[in-house]
């Protein structure tokens, strides 16, 4: 039964993905076309999902008592990896965020976020709850986090502190601590837009972007623009115009809006939809986990990546200022992909039912409230 | 195993605190209601977060709807002031026959390739020259105005094909269309057929009969419409006609053209 139920909802989630990356494929076509090389962007995304697909399945079938005894190793990798790219990596859209491999661009901040979520998941039930817990685990999500905002790379940061709210969350810790971390969160972040005024003119450009509309806001007149021109049904592929010529990184960070211009909002619900329908996929696998570390692992993983996904979505429609941040499977960028391909495995790896006292504990308790 | 360990972990922690909400309700002999307590807390939390994202949906599918059918109208209209351009076309001018029907004038159209005066932050002309020269090598450079430079005049299909990648790097470059009416190389056709000026990108006649059917042969202008990019360059397959442009008609002279080379002949 349980096994029945982990295939069910883990098939589902692996073609949730697939659907969703064929869609992105569609939409970086749809928004780089008018550039010359219209396969260029989109045919590597489909490569990069092709691939993903198959790390999806190494992840999901290596047991999750690995990647749990490894955590150390993995924490120390990830370290390495984010610190080493602030003096070697390449600078890109003014965040040092890069390693360049040749052809290819990797994005440690992107690859390591499962690795993150893991160890925060670990080290999460091995503290009481209370602000103990809550400052063990922000001294480890530290270590991600510093480098990434050293790149600086502050949209990056905010998934990451969402992840860290939702592992501390899930794990039964203490409200009063949460809400007083998240004060100080508001305070450094008004410290943050007082020192660094790019953050402070992007805050202009959002709530008045008519004052300065060839500056500060240009990006969020583009995308309102952009999501006029497709209204309920769309330009159709091949017509997205605006994204093409107007809106900056429409196969990535605007892709969303990219996306609203071809096909208009009867074309973007159901992306909107697929997601919710994976969050809940992930929620149902959770639920139906062995063990509080697995059940954490999963159901953060899921929350993070829809935090990702609604931050993207709601920059595109104008709620929020521009972060930079790419929509998970749909936006170009390999370093995005796999990284969520990689977690989507070590969740349904998480979601593998095991053998042994916690199982038959969970199978009993199930039987008696039957 | 973990969620044992944990469990027990938990336990020891809960009694050495004692602070712990819920410690009433843990088990000092066993970690199964603990174990039980956190998986009914891990529901409602989840059910929690689940409720707020779902919360956040809704307002990023408001945003949507308003953007892309409540406001449409309004940001639509914005939109297209920024890069809409409407303009004029010329029709193509009547040609001018003799009695026998040999054609004695007629309008041909060029494209010539400019390169404007690099702004601010905009590419070096040397870069842009180069890659000019990469496909079409017989360029050269005459300045035109004090800001702008033609580097080839009359450009050739293959060569207007070969431009398009090029066109698109640099925002400096710019190709112009250029009417030119020609007529037979003949002083006595050329007198009576008559001159013309070019007005506004039109051909109008000034003399001979280009002046005399000048309203005849001048058709009606048409309109189209445009989308620009942010270097206002126009956006393949953007274009859109509004109005058609009506032909101007041709002319028949009353005169034949070889019995004007006779009668030269004879005086010869």
């Amino acid at each position: 039964m349980k096994n029945d139920i982990h295939f069910k909802w883990s098939i589902l989630i692996a073609g949730i993905l697939f659907v969703l990356g064929l869609w992105g494929c569609l939409a970086v076509y749809s928004a780089t076309m008018i550039e010359g090389v219209p396969f260029y962007f989109a045919g590597r995304q489909l490569l990069w999902l092709l691939t993903g697909m198959i790390a999806l399945v190494v992840c999901a079938r290596i047991p999750f008592e690995f990647y749990s005894r490894n955590v150390m190793v993995l924490t120390v990798i990830s370290l390495l990896a984010l610190l080493a790219v602030l003096p070697f990596g390449v600078k890109i859209n003014g965040m040092r965020g890069w390693y360049s491999l040749g052809y290819l661009l990797v994005q440690p901040s992107e690859i390591v976020k499962p690795f993150f979520l893991l160890a925060l998941c670990h080290f999460a039930l091995s503290v009481k709850s209370g602000w103990s817990r809550l400052l063990a685990m922000a001294l480890i999500a530290a270590i991600w986090i510093v480098p990434i905002g050293l790149q600086p790379d502050f949209g990056t940061v905010a998934v990451y502190a969402a992840g860290l709210i939702m592992v501390y969350w899930l794990s039964g810790g203490a409200v009063k601590p949460l809400v007083s971390m998240a004060a100080l969160g508001i305070i450094s972040f008004c410290g943050v837009l007082l020192l660094k005024p790019y953050v402070w003119r992007r805050f202009e450009g959002f709530f008045n972007p008519q004052a300065d509309p060839l500056g500060s806001g240009w990006h969020i007149l583009q995308f309102q623009f952009a999501m006029a021109r497709g209204g309920v049904s769309g330009m159709s592929w091949g017509k997205a115009y605006w994204a093409n010529c107007y809106l900056p990184l429409s196969h990535s960070d605007s892709v969303f809006a990219a996306m609203t211009e071809a096909l208009g909002m009867a074309g973007v619900i159901p992306v909107i939809l697929l997601f919710a329908f994976l969050i809940f996929a992930f929620s149902k696998l959770a639920l139906h986990a062995d063990g509080a570390e697995r059940r954490i692992f999963i159901a953060a993983f899921g929350g993070m990546t829809a935090v990702q996904a609604l931050i993207h979505i709601s920059v595109n429609v104008t709620i929020m200022p521009p972060t930079g941040l790419t929509l998970p499977v749909l936006s170009y960028g390999g370093s995005s992909l796999l990284a969520t391909m990689i977690g989507a495995g070590i969740a349904i790896s998480a979601a593998t039912p095991k053998t042994g006292i916690i199982s038959s504990w969970n199978r009993k308790s199930k039987t008696q409230k039957n | 195993m973990f969620t044992a360990v944990y469990a027990k972990r938990h336990l020891k922690s809960v009694q050495a605190s004692g602070k712990f909400k819920l410690r009433e309700l843990y088990s000092e002999t066993s970690f199964e209601p603990a174990l039980e307590i956190f998986m009914k807390a891990f529901e409602s939390r989840l059910i929690f977060l689940l409720s707020f994202l779902l919360l956040w949906c809704f307002l990023t599918v408001g945003a949507l709807f308003y953007y892309t059918f409540w406001a449409r109208e309004a940001y639509l209209e914005m939109g297209q002031r920024m890069a809409l351009r409407y303009g004029d076309f010329v029709a193509p001018r009547g040609r001018i026959f003799d009695r026998d029907g040999v054609l004695l004038a007629w309008t041909e159209k060029y494209f010539d390739l400019y390169l404007s005066e690099p702004e601010n932050g905009e590419i070096a002309h040397e870069v842009v020259i180069q890659a000019v020269r990469a496909v079409i090598a017989d360029c050269e450079i005459k300045k035109v105005t004090e800001k702008s430079w033609l580097l080839k005049a009359a450009l050739t299909p293959r060569e207007l094909i070969a431009l398009e990648p090029v066109m698109r790097r640099f925002s400096g470059l710019l190709i112009q269309n250029r009417l030119e009416r020609k007529t037979l190389r003949h002083p006595e056709i050329s007198r009576l057929v008559g001159m013309t000026t070019i007005e506004n990108g039109a051909v109008t006649g000034t003399s001979g009969a280009e002046y005399h059917f000048n309203d005849v042969l001048t058709g009606t202008a048409g309109t189209y419409e445009v989308m620009l990019d942010r270097h206002r360059r126009w956006i393949n397959g953007s274009w859109r006609l509004i109005k058609p442009a009506v032909p101007g008609e041709d002319v028949t002279m009353p005169f034949a053209l070889a019995d004007l080379l006779e009668e030269q002949k004879n005086e010869e």
